[in-house]
């Protein structure tokens, strides 16, 4: 019935043909069928011992250790504690890197001044910095959250002063022409002008944020999934290892989706978002 | 008397330092409710013109002044612009792009919604209201902008080829509709042109620019009364006048002549 609807809906004339619904699902089917041959062949390998099972865990063992994993007190706080450093981290990477984006790209002296540094903070590692913050703000969750920020910011400020250059003249000019105060024209045209570059912005912050509190808590003993990874290494319980990784993985892919969500509401006027809102993800 | 500009003389500066002479020497006056069409060879000074009456640019030298008060900055109360380029605002719906003006003068949303409906049922875009601009085509969306004009109820419009970069039909098509607007809203009106035809179907008053330095080369009085129908075109008037205008703009040394 749905690929006879898509026969009828496709306009005689149709410059703009829409046959990307069925070769979606179809591309989805496949995507299924690989991730279950991979599951499989994973299985085979470590059922035929061409593998150690004591480094690699195989998919059923994982899914029998799921329930003893969210049976373990200490995972449950784990898991609390890094949403918590996550939420923070991110709140604080996108808030300050907006703000930061903002003045760096409107004020050409800041501009001038830390656009270069900013850029070269991004090329680098940023875990060479985790002595520094354990210097500063000592041992605990409070530091994975700053060091989470951290990550996040320079990605969040670069994209803003990108966004910002997305402001067009000719819109500038009738703000001045029909009388906008400033105040105006950074709400109504500065503002929605540069968002796809703050949600850019935001997109990475979310990243690198979360990338930067697991990293953290992975090579400092601060609690949370990190910390937990290290547990489960350490006592040899692979199967428990992977299934806090799954964890982390279903979280991203959460907040991913929560965040493209609400990306698409606000951005009903752009011509892609129209069609990412069609094709129904 | 609406508009006066005395000795206008407008110099740019590039980046470079290099000093742009883009106008001089224009004295122009333009009465209430007089349609006044300006044409003239492209980078002649046209837009430069426009700007420098609605305060958009502050000119090297000379002054606007609109009934008696000098203009120094824009207000779109005294004089609203309708831009070549396609500019409404692609964030906003229809409606708030025609009623922005009034938004930016702090007006209430519900005053707002009011006018910018009003305007856009004048220029036959009502149902149209809640789309957004990337939904409409390139005519419609200059007639949102002739909306966003007149929602200002400005003594003069002002108009920079506001029809310049759609195709011939749609432009006839969508001139005859404007010019009824425009006739019928018996306001001021300067529009900036490169269409010869144009240029005298609505016009009082021809002003023709010479090449850079722009400056006035001849005004033409267009004697037939508006608002005009279609057949206006066929007279001899029309012809002598799009005539003399073809010889002005496509012979070089007969726009030097009427210079001097
Ligand atoms: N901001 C500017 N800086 C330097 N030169 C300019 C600027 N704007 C326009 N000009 C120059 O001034 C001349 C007149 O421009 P314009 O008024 O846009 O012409 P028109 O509208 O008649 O095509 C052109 O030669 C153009 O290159
Ligand atoms: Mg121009």
């Amino acid at each position: 019935m749905t690929a006879l609807q898509e026969v009828i809906q496709v306009p005689p004339t149709g410059k703009k043909v829409r046959r990307r619904r069925p070769s979606q699902s179809a591309h989805r089917w496949v995507l299924l069928a690989v991730v279950i041959a991979l599951l499989v062949a994973w299985e085979a390998v470590s059922r035929l011992e061409w593998v150690n099972p004591m480094f690699v865990s195989r998919p059923t063992d994982i899914f029998a250790a799921i329930p003893d994993v969210l049976g373990d007190e200490k995972a449950v706080d784990a898991l609390t504690t890094t949403g918590t450093s996550i939420w923070w981290a991110i709140v604080y990477a996108v808030i300050i890197g907006i703000v930061g984006g903002y003045l760096l790209g409107s004020v050409q002296v800041l501009r001038d001044a830390f656009y270069g540094p900013v850029n070269f903070i991004i090329g680098i590692p940023k875990s060479i910095f985790i002595p520094i913050f354990l210097l500063a703000f000592g041992i605990n969750t409070q530091t994975a959250i700053y060091y989470g920020a951290f990550s996040g910011i320079f990605y969040v400020m670069i994209n803003v002063v990108g966004g910002l250059d997305l402001v067009e003249d000719r819109h500038m000019m009738v703000a001045r022409a029909y009388g906008a105060s400033w105040w105006y024209r950074v709400r109504d045209i500065v503002l929605p002008a540069s968002t796809p570059g703050v949600f850019a912005g935001i997109w990475y912050g979310i990243k690198n944020g979360l990338q930067g509190v697991l990293i953290f808590e992975l090579f400092i003993s601060v609690g949370g999934l990190g910390s937990l990874i290290k547990t489960y290494t350490n006592r040899l319980e692979i199967d428990r290892v992977f299934v806090v990784v799954l964890g982390i993985a279903v979280i991203s892919i959460v907040l991913g989706e929560i965040w493209s969500a609400i990306e698409r509401r606000l951005s009903r006027w752009r011509p892609s978002s129209t069609a990412n809102a069609d094709t129904g993800v | 008397m609406a508009l006066q500009a005395k000795n206008l003389e407008v110099t740019y500066r590039t980046a470079g330092g290099r000093s742009v002479p883009a106008l001089t020497d224009i004295n122009l006056e333009i009465a209430d409710r007089e349609f006044v069409t300006i044409i003239g060879p492209s980078g002649c000074g046209k837009s430069t013109l426009l700007k420098c009456f609605g305060g958009l640019l502050s000119p090297s030298r000379g002054e606007v002044t609109v009934n008696g008060q000098p203009v120094t900055e824009p207000d779109p109360n005294r004089a609203a612009f309708v831009f070549q380029d396609y500019t409404l605002l692609p964030w906003k719906n229809v409606l708030d792009n025609a009623a922005v003006g009034l938004h930016f003068a702090g007006r209430s949303k519900a005053e707002g919604r009011a006018k910018g409906q009003e305007m856009l049922e004048l220029v036959g875009l009502d149902e149209f209201a809640k789309q957004f601009p990337r939904e409409l085509s390139g005519g419609m969306q200059q007639r949102v902008a002739v909306a966003r004009a007149m929602a200002m109820d400005p003594d003069i419009l002002l108009m920079d080829e506001p029809f310049g970069a759609l195709d011939e039909q749609t432009r006839q098509k969508l001139g005859s509709e404007m010019g009824r607007i425009l006739t019928e809203t018996e306001r001021s009106v300067v529009m900036v042109t490169h269409s010869l035809d144009e240029a005298v179907f609505w016009a009082d008053r021809i002003i023709v620019l010479s090449a850079r330095p722009g400056r006035i080369a001849k005004e033409i009085e267009v004697k037939a009364p508006r608002p005009r129908s279609l057949s206006f075109i066929g007279t001899d008037e029309f012809a002598l006048i799009r005539a003399e205008l073809f010889r002005l703009l496509e012979v070089p040394s007969a726009m030097a002549e009427a210079s001097q």
